[in-house]
């Protein structure tokens, strides 16, 4: 995938940011920026896993069969990734509750993948999964900054990993279920009069 | 929590759409104008209890005697990429991927854990009656913005994410002091 | 629009005469920030600039007078900006917005900072050397005597408005109504049906803003008879709802925004009995 057609899909096609695919877990779990980071983390092997093996199944498997195909695979990946994150930060899974595995009928996930090759399988699952990173960042950086006065991230040695900022009291509601929708709202209006810019 | 207290929960005070933000892709999708979209999603409003208690067959039945817990999501995935593969013709036929690849129907579907039979269905069922609520209220004001000139940056997704967002604050105001005041 | 915002000011003043010079500050602070942020609005996304319709001003000057007095200022200043930009100039402004502004701003503000909003004594600071009594949530007197003169105030502009047609009176009809009779026979509820504080429900005056004055906004209520008796119906009910059991001081604001959503559905209602 050339440069230009992956800063395409980060901004300008945006799948999160611009055509609003993928939504559900994306605005539920925005409330914390950590929690964002690692379901993007999650999608991203789950894009790269379908992506690599659609490119096998979707050579062999007639045409009715691929999406419940993907559906499965989604299923078994997105466990695999739960199993792994419940044993290594099962606080950090909790927090993501029930969002994690919806992952497995996100439309983004089971969107037809590119046909042809499998180098080309697994750039656009990079480019997806990149795009869904950066949309659901900034959408949780401004929720949890105006929000709730925070910013959390991984606790790494020493740092425990929310740093509280200084203000004034946060709005609860951007931290609530409204302010996911209104914020993904005027995030999305900004994407596309940015793109209509560059136009 | 009573069972007047459930169905109140997923309908008002934790609206499936509006409170739990499940099953919003296909709500932002919808049809204009309430008509068409309450054909639309009373197969995804429908798919809900069914779903609910399809998964509490599972686990009964299947997963917890084979010890297979651990395995709820991808049996629950092989369960709905059967249902895809039923053959179904017409409006049935457009319908039913909807119904199935829907966050909010397997995000019953796993809400229902731990819940016995008639709790399944009556969160399902719940859950149902929410989204087909949100869904008409939001398809007639929808009907609405499309009449209305609005800033072109604002036009389509953006609004609807907009009107999303307001009808969630106002549904803000069923909380869980309503509900236990009202004895649920 | 002038009009409206004319008919506010014996119930605004009055709340000002009692609350003293925290009043005004919220006041100027509301309008100010619900000018600008139209205007920040309308630079940036439409090209044209409406702010002498008054629109604003109006906007502002309600929700001022739905918060407490003791509020921060931040306060009234974001829940202000919130309605006029988001509430309204973003849905295309005036007569485009199906929520009334200042109903989303008070309840952005609501939920948003509960805590501050909380119910409290009002320090009487005014002019009038009064005692003002706990808030209902309102710029306006609050409970008790205070509350019950702030709602005749706002009757006597809101019968003005009704007179001229520029509010219609079945929507103050429906939930006044529907109010007050569910108040009466359910408010007492442990004692006994019938016993409910007749008075205390209808001195709100949080309750006279709701009713008569925002929703009765002609672009986010509904058109025919029957539809606006309904909305105002499905206003008094949900209010009596959040108050009595959900314990809501916005409980009346909470309820119009609420029925705001169902306006265009209201709309259709009759056309369904139309020729066939």
């Amino acid at each position: 995938m050339k440069s230009g057609e992956f800063r395409r899909i980060l901004w300008r096609d945006n799948p999160l940011l611009v055509y609003l695919v993928g939504l559900c877990p994306a605005l539920a779990v925005s409330n914390r920026l950590s929690n964002a980071l690692l379901l993007a983390a999650v999608m991203l092997f789950a894009l790269l896993g379908t992506g690599i093996a659609a490119v096998a199944l979707e050579r062999w498997a007639p045409l009715r069969l691929r999406l419940p195909m993907r559906l499965l695979l989604a299923s078994a990946l997105v466990t695999a990734a739960q199993r792994f994150l419940w044993a290594f930060a099962p606080t950090h899974a909790a927090g993501l509750g029930i969002y994690l595995p919806l992952l497995a009928v996100n439309c983004l996930l089971l969107a037809s993948a590119a046909s042809g090759s499998l180098a080309e399988s697994v750039a656009q699952a990079a480019g997806r999964g990149a795009a869904f990173a950066v949309g659901l960042g900034l959408l949780a950086l401004a929720r949890e900054v105006l929000g709730a006065g925070t910013i959390t991230l991984f606790p790494i040695g020493s740092f425990g990993g929310v740093l509280r900022l200084r203000g004034l009291p946060p709005a609860r509601v951007l931290a609530a279920a409204p302010g996911a929708l209104l914020v993904l709202g005027y995030l999305s209006a900004l994407s596309r009069w940015w793109s209509g810019r560059r136009s | 929590m009573t069972m007047l207290g459930t169905v109140l929960t997923f309908t008002f005070v934790n609206n499936v759409v509006l409170g739990q933000l499940l099953g919003v892709c296909p709500f932002l999708g919808l049809p204009r104008g309430p008509r068409p979209a309450v054909r639309v999603s009373l197969g995804a409003a429908a798919a809900m209890p069914a779903a609910a208690v399809l998964s509490w067959a599972l686990r009964r039945l299947v997963l917890v005697p084979l010890g297979l817990e651990s395995l709820e999501l991808v049996a629950l995935g092989l369960v709905l990429a059967l249902l895809l593969l039923v053959p179904a013709r017409g409006r049935a036929g457009l319908l039913l991927p909807q119904a199935v690849v829907n966050c909010a129907v397997l995000g019953v579907a796993l809400l229902s854990a731990g819940s016995g039979i008639a709790r399944s269905l009556a969160i399902g069922a719940a859950a149902g009656a929410g989204y087909l609520l949100a869904a008409v209220v939001f398809a007639g004001l929808r009907e609405r913005l499309d009449r209305e000139w609005a800033p072109r940056a604002m036009r389509g997704l953006p609004l609807s994410l907009l009107t999303a967002g307001l009808m969630s604050l106002a549904f803000l105001a069923f909380d869980r002091a309503l509900l236990s005041a009202l004895g649920g | 629009m002038l009009a409206v915002t004319a008919c506010l000011v014996p119930g605004a003043a009055w709340g000002v005469l009692l609350l003293g010079p925290a009043a005004l500050r919220v006041l100027g602070v509301a309008v100010g920030a619900s000018l600008a942020a139209e205007l920040v609005v309308q630079a940036l996304a439409w090209r044209r600039f409406t702010l002498g319709d008054g629109s604003a001003l109006l906007t502002g000057l309600l929700v001022a007078l739905s918060l407490p007095v003791y509020v921060p200022l931040f306060v009234p200043a974001v829940a202000a900006a919130f309605a006029a930009a988001v509430v309204k100039a973003s849905f295309g402004g005036l007569g485009r917005n199906w929520m009334n502004p200042a109903l989303g701003g008070r309840l952005f503000a609501a939920f948003s900072w509960p805590v501050l909003l909380a119910v409290r004594p009002q320090p009487a600071a005014g002019w009038l050397g009064l005692t003002a009594g706990l808030s209902d949530g309102s710029l306006l007197g609050g409970t008790g005597t205070a509350g019950l003169v702030s709602t005749l105030l706002l009757a006597v502009g809101g019968a003005y408005l009704l007179a001229r047609r520029i509010a219609a009176w079945e929507i103050p009809a429906g939930f006044a109504a529907v109010f007050a009779l569910a108040f009466w026979a359910f408010g007492g509820l442990p004692a006994g049906l019938f016993r409910g504080d007749l008075p205390s429900a209808l001195g709100s005056g949080s309750f006279a803003l709701a009713a008569l004055f925002m929703a009765t906004d002609p672009v986010t209520s509904p058109q025919g008879r029957g539809a606006r008796l309904a909305f105002g119906a499905g206003c008094g009910a949900l209010s009596f709802l959040l108050r009595a059991f959900g314990g809501r001081l916005e409980a009346p604001f909470a309820a119009a925004a609420l029925m705001n959503m169902f306006v265009p559905l209201l709309d259709r209602w009759p056309a369904r009995r139309g020729p066939r």
